[in-house]
Parts: C-alpha cells; structure tokens; sequence
C-alpha cells in the first residue's frame, strides 16, 4: 500500500528533544510488515519521493533509489542516478514512534522518529 | 516562555509568569489560529487552533523557525522579509493582511488569510500571526465576498457557470437552425436541380452561414463579459500575484491532499499585466490541474517562472493527473470542449483570450512522467529598463 511515512529529527546533541520541523517525508509502498516494497516500487519508480523540510530552507524533492542494504534519497532530479550527494536510508521497517537513520553526504548519521505513516487512497 | 533568556529576578519572573498567563487566556479563546514569534521568527506561543490546522503541538514547535509552517518560496524567505522589515520599517504584511498558502504537517499546502500584528512585550517586540483556513469552501465563500472588490475574478468565474448555461441554451437555438438548413439542402440535392430549387439551395446555405455568425458572436458575447472592463495593465509583482492565485486556486482542494511545489525564477519579479485578469487564468489552470489529478495516486501540482531575458516570462502550471487525450488537446483552447464529466469547457478559451489580449500566448504539452504542462507568457516589466 503506498503511504506518507513522516520522519522528524529525533534526539540529537543539538536538539535534545528532537525537532518536528527538520522532516524527511517519504512516499513509498510499504509491505504488510511496514518494509518498502521494492516490487511495488519498481512498477512506478517516478511516484517514489522524498521531500526534505528544514526550517529557512527551500522545499527540496528527490526520488528514492534502490542501493546496497538501503535506499539512496536522490536530489539532483534524475531520479536513476546514484548521486554523490544522495542521503541514505538503511533497510528497515516503518512502525510509528520507532527510530531510523539517515545517512547525510558528509557521512553524517542523524537519528529520526516515525512521526506518523497514513496511507495513500485515490480520491 | 523563552528558555534561553538568562535567569530573571523573582519580582520580574513573576511579572513575566503573569503576562504568560495573560497572553495564554487569550490565546485559548481566539477562535482564529494565532502564532506568535519573536525578532528572529522562533515560534513563543502556538494556539489551540493553530495545533488544529497545522498538525503540530505547541510543544512541538516552541522555539522553532516559524517558516516550518510555510511552503517554498516563503519558507527560504521568510528571515530575510523580517530582517528587512527590522532595518527598513516597510510594512509589507504588517497590518495589511493577506490570502496565502501555508503547509501542514502532512506536507500539503491550504490556503489562510494571514493577518500579522506587532507588539512590545516585556521590553521585546513580538509579531502575533492571526491565520483563518481558507480550506472549507462555505467559509471561503463568505471571505469571498469581503475580498470581492480586489479579487473580482473569482466572482466571474463563478458567475461564468451560471452565464454558460443561459448562453448554452441561446446558442442551442441557432445551432439547431444551421442543422435544419444544411438538412433541407442535403435533401434538395438529392432531386432535380431545376433554377427554383438552385435559388431555394442558395437561400438555405445563406441562412445557416447567417446562424453559425450568429452563434459565434454569442461565444464573443460571453468572452466579452468575462474580460470586460477596465484593463488596466500596471507594474505588478509576480510571486506575490501568483501567490495569491494560488491560495484562491487551492480553495475546497484539501480532500485531495495536493502537494504544491513552487519554482520561482528570481529574475522573474515583475510583468505589466492587468493582476485579475492574470489571476483568473492561474486560478483556471490550477483548479483543472487539480481536477486532472482526482483518481491519481500522486497528487504534484506545479507553479514555476522562467524569465527569457527577451522580454517575456514563462509561467507554467503543472499536474501530475490524468493527461489530455489527442482528441481533446487538438481543439483544447476552443470554447465548450472539455475533458471534464461536469465542465463547460469555456476556462481555456478564456484563458487565450486574456493571454492573447496582453500579447503573450499559451500552449500546452504532456508532463515528463504523467499529467500535463500549460505554458503562457507574459511581458517581463523590467525588460524595459534593462
């Protein structure tokens, strides 16, 4: 089922309680145990994106592409490449609350919260 | 309220406990959504309402850059438009109040009417936010009303649907004529062609040509009327001319969860246009755009700029629905075709007509991945003085 799974900074040095306006929003195909559906996704690889919200900074839209262990959140447009300023997400399962990693190009980890997962129904 | 403001004495930190509590029991009971921030735009204070139409809690959002509640190109934006108004004292929102786009929490953008005030608090200034959700169609009818004088546009339009049924109805009369005259030739040619019958032949087709005249200057009628009036072309700022269009455009549209992604060129500042007229168009393309995108699973609706450095403006409004079919797109800017179930098909006729008349023009081709692009040009006001 394709869904908008929200992450939001979790707990970092910087931001002990986290912050709910540094977010990646996700929209992927979730399998029944909250896994991206890689099968699903390579069927319409263009509907896959990731928007990256920062405060002060311009909305920025890339596209998720398969890569060894993970995900590569793509945003210089072309939605194939992998590209050296890609972000990265490891394989995991989605589950509101749980925490997961992302990668920054500087190889920067950062901890985000599932801030909230809602399914995609056509209207 | 401010966690980082070094320890008051206990008479002050009374003093300011106090005006917390104040400001807090007004915020509880103002049915209107109210941020308040401070000279850098972090949030001090977040509404009960606000917590409603955002998506966040206080909690969540105290202390942070108030432009998480905007989208592009606002967002980026937004510290310099405070940074300025601090150095300059130019009021640009200050006081004046204004229908723009915000983002929820779901990252869909709605549109509000924004009113911002100023005010000193405990030796600080402070900005209070008053947003009122302009999303639920009933509400936004009657604000409609109030912004009438200004927006005058989005009356025409509705206007217009009821107008294109008195005028479909009109023009049914002589279509209907031009069908019984080209039949009643039809069957004369089938007989002898004696002079009397050439000459009753000859009257025939004259009479359809008189209808079919006669029909196309009801259509002209109708165009007149949508784009009657003063045309008064002045200097006007295009993001804020298509900011405005698209919070009236994104009207009733939060059902359909739309993601708005807009690219600003910002060379592109200002055209020499008549604004309602221009707005009526952006209003006409993004409301079909929208509509494109009803059964798609992707919702992405596109508003960018493009300056050409010749003279003229690109505007382009994208969606990510349906497409249009070659039978349609061959004779889509004609009046009364349409894709749409319940469409009159008079919005892109319209549109070329306002567009044609500012000397810009208007296309459209299929989208990179799904839906379709429109594109119109516009006279680039600064090309005169470069």
């Amino acid at each position: 089922m394709w869904s908008n799974v929200r992450l939001e900074l979790a707990q970092t040095p910087e931001f002990p309680r986290g912050s709910a306006s540094r977010a990646y929003l996700l929209r992927v195909p979730l399998d029944r145990r909250g896994h991206i559906d890689a099968r699903e996704l390579r069927k319409a690889p263009g509907d896959a994106t990731v928007r990256r919200y920062w405060p002060s900074e311009r909305d920025v839209v890339g596209f998720l592409v398969p890569e060894q262990g993970g995900w590569a959140l793509s945003f210089d447009g072309s939605g194939t490449d992998r590209s050296p300023d890609a972000f990265h997400l490891a394989a995991t399962a989605f589950a509101l609350g749980k925490k997961v990693t992302i990668t920054q190009p500087d190889g920067r980890c950062l901890p985000f919260r599932v801030a909230r997962i809602s399914e995609l129904v056509p209207v | 309220m401010n966690p980082g403001a070094a320890e008051p004495s206990n008479a002050a930190h009374n003093g300011e406990r106090q005006s917390e509590s104040h400001l807090r029991s007004i915020l509880a009971t103002v049915p209107d959504a109210m941020v308040v921030i401070d000279e850098r735009g972090n949030i001090l204070s977040f509404s009960a309402a606000a917590e409603k139409m955002f998506g966040f809690t206080e909690d969540e959002v105290l202390g942070e850059n108030v432009s998480m509640l905007m989208p592009s190109p606002d967002r980026e934006r937004h510290d310099s438009y405070l940074a300025n108004y601090l150095a300059t004292g130019e009021r640009k929102i200050i006081g004046i109040g204004r229908v723009t786009t915000a983002r929820h929490r779901n990252g869909y953008t709605f549109p509000i009417e924004l009113a911002v005030g100023e005010a000193w608090l405990e030796g600080r200034r402070i900005f209070t936010g008053f947003m009122r959700d302009l999303t639920e169609r009933q509400q936004t009818e009657l604000r409609l009303q109030d912004l009438q004088s200004e927006l005058a546009h989005v009356g025409r339009v509705s206007e217009v649907g009821t107008l294109a049924s008195a005028l479909a109805h009109e023009l049914n009369q002589p279509l209907t004529a031009v069908a019984n005259y080209c039949e009643t030739a039809r069957d004369l040619l089938a007989g002898p062609l004696d002079p009397e019958t050439v000459d009753v032949l000859r009257e025939a087709l004259d009479d359809a040509a008189q209808q079919s005249v006669r029909a196309g200057q009801i259509v002209r009628r109708l165009r007149d009327f949508i784009t009657h009036g003063r045309t008064e072309r002045r200097v006007e700022n295009l993001p804020r001319l298509i900011n405005e269009a698209n919070a009236l455009a994104l009207v009733g549209s939060r059902e359909h969860e739309i993601e708005v992604q807009v690219d600003l060129d910002p060379e592109a500042r200002s055209v020499l246009v008549d604004r309602i007229q221009i707005q009526q168009v952006l209003v006409n393309l993004i409301r079909n755009g929208i509509d494109a995108m009803a059964s798609s699973r992707v919702r992405v609706l596109g508003i960018a700029t493009k300056r050409d450095g010749e003279g003229w403006i690109r505007v382009t409004v994208s969606d990510t629905g349906s497409g249009i079919s070659d039978s349609v797109a061959a004779q889509l800017f004609q009046p009364f075709v349409t894709s749409k179930e319940h469409g009159m098909g008079i919005g892109l006729s319209i549109c070329r007509t306002i567009i044609e008349a500012h000397g810009g023009r208007i296309w459209f081709e299929p989208g990179l991945r799904s839906g379709t692009l429109f594109h119109f040009t516009l006279a680039d006001a600064e090309a005169f003085n470069d």
